[in-house]
């Protein structure tokens, strides 16, 4: 109820079914590995399950055990997920640019192959009632910088091209796409986020925005590719058009 | 059709009011550990039920254990899920006695916006698993329990609802994606009213009720739409726009004669 099943910060992928269907191997080899060390964990809890005499003891491991096997299968299948993209930037580094939506483009193909390989640790951080070190595993895992206090975790955002400055809030549900399928295109672009920023709930930043310093994006609202949102400014609407200065708001409610 | 303009908005003038800002944001702090207290006693709960029929069981038919087994599974989660639920019903209790709720705007560092961030970690692990496991109707009681009002045949699909001060009349629908909040953050200020969905009040689908808005009997919210703070959508009417400004009447809609009928006469 107070959010949907169906959203958890995952980020928007986009994998051509040719490189679905054809990768799945590595896929399930990636599921494989990544469980292997909790299997050595519940050797050993089994183990200690034995040695225990106090019954009461091993009945309070049980929860424990549930979180350690949570976050050691996550930190093993990062580490597989940054082995593969490894690889994956040595034979073609990412770039931005303007790539034809083609499976012989190099470009689309790698773009396909890396949002594969981000697929599985992906689920799992998103998936779990569990909040603690998401922003730390986030990071971890794709590299998007996050402040402690800045952004809501039921948010989509692009595990790439993303720079995102400090004391940002981003507002539930608002997704930010460096990347873009457009008729026959692929469009990658760098989005700035800087200083200050406040995005609001439900919004949608397409590849290439600049967010100035201090300027604000209201709900519900998206902003066009390429587009630069000035500094102090308030943005609203479909296309995000200037308002106001951030200054003259005045925040006081008469009508309660 | 006609469409006419909302003759009480246009008398309030200023972007304060306009701009529907709803953005919340409760990071993870030390209230989150909370769910650890929970996750805890679910487990304990459904360890200490088990334990003796399962041991029972082995000794007697292993065959019965696993026929059992998938009845076993699904009981427990049933079972988890309530425990988590009495026991997050204890802690709200508790701690709406020690500091109850209260409307209006308040300072980010003051009391309410502290012990909001409490109930919201309280209610957010059961929310969770109502949400998440697939248990019918759960999500509608665990919202009750909450100390929120649902009236019958509500109808919520996949969407943000704030944990408290709303109130669902019958037949309420709000769509796929479409936020209601309770509360907001702006700055320095923290916002608290009450939300109300009156009876057979429709929102529409990735639409955003912003807090102290009041939804009166068969208004509608059109998709994509929002409302600003206080709002008040008028009853019977299609409510459109960002923020919303526009009605449109539904009873042109509804007298129009179904095409069935129309064969009929031919």
């Amino acid at each position: 109820m107070s959010s949907p099943t169906s959203l958890k910060m995952s980020h928007p992928l986009y994998i051509h079914e040719s490189f679905r269907r054809r990768r799945f191997i590595f896929y399930i080899l990636h599921m494989w590995f990544s469980l292997i060390p909790s299997v050595f964990l519940e050797v050993g809890f089994a183990w200690l399950w034995k040695k225990i005499p106090l019954i009461w003891i091993s009945i309070i491991l049980v929860p424990l055990d549930i979180l350690i096997l949570y976050y050691l299968s996550i930190l093993s299948a990062i580490g597989i997920m940054r082995f593969r993209l490894f690889f994956l930037k040595v034979l073609h580094t990412p770039r931005e640019g303007i790539f034809p939506r083609k499976i012989t483009n190099r470009d689309f193909k790698f773009y396909c192959l890396r949002n594969y390989a981000r697929l599985f640790p992906s689920y799992l951080i998103s998936s779990t009632p569990f909040p603690w070190f998401r922003r730390t595993l986030y990071f971890l895992a794709f590299g998007v910088r996050m402040e402690k206090y800045g952004i809501n975790w039921d948010v989509w955002i692009t595990p790439e091209f993303v720079d995102i400055g400090k004391n940002v809030i981003i507002g539930h549900s608002s997704t930010i796409l460096s990347s873009l399928l457009e008729e026959d295109k692929l469009i990658i672009k760098t989005i700035y986020i800087d200083n200050n920023v406040i995005v609001g709930a439900k919004s949608t930043l397409l590849p290439g925005t600049h967010m100035k310093e201090n300027s604000i994006l209201s709900a519900g609202s998206y902003t066009l590719p390429f587009q630069e949102l000035e500094a102090n400014g308030v943005y609203h609407g479909n296309p995000a058009k200037y308002q106001k200065s951030r200054d003259d708001i005045d925040f006081s409610i008469d009508a309660v | 059709m006609d469409i006419k303009t909302n003759s009480e908005k246009s008398n309030r003038d200023g972007i304060n009011e306009k701009i529907p800002l709803t953005t919340s944001n409760i990071y993870t702090d030390k209230n989150s550990l909370i769910i650890l207290l929970q996750f805890f006693f679910g487990i304990l709960v459904v360890t200490a039920v088990n334990w003796y029929p399962t041991r029972q069981i082995i000794k007697e038919k292993a065959l019965y254990l696993l026929l059992l087994m998938p009845l076993g599974m699904y009981g427990n989660l049933w079972l988890f899920v309530f425990s988590v639920a009495v026991l997050t019903w204890i802690i709200l209790k508790v701690l709406k006695k020690i500091h109850p709720i209260r409307q209006g705007v308040f300072p980010l560092d003051g009391n309410e916006f502290k012990f909001y961030k409490r109930r919201y970690w309280a209610s957010y692990f059961v929310l969770w698993l109502a949400r998440a496991l697939p248990l019918p109707w759960v999500d509608y009681v665990v919202y009750s329990m909450l100390g929120n009002k649902v009236g019958s045949y509500v109808c919520l699909y996949d969407s943000w609802i704030d944990i408290e001060l709303i109130e669902f009349g019958k037949n309420v629908m709000t769509s796929m994606n479409s936020v209601v909040m309770s509360h907001a953050i702006f700055q320095d200020k923290f916002i608290q009213l009450r939300t109300v969905l009156k009876d057979n009040s429709i929102v529409g689908a990735e639409a955003i009720v912003a807090p102290g808005t009041i939804l009166e009997g068969e208004a509608i919210l059109g998709a994509g739409c929002s409302s600003y703070i206080g709002q008040r959508l008028e009853a019977g009417m299609i409510h459109l726009g960002n923020p919303a400004s526009k009605m449109i009447d539904q009873k042109p809609i509804l007298n129009q004669p179904d095409a069935q009928d129309e064969e009929d006469k031919k």
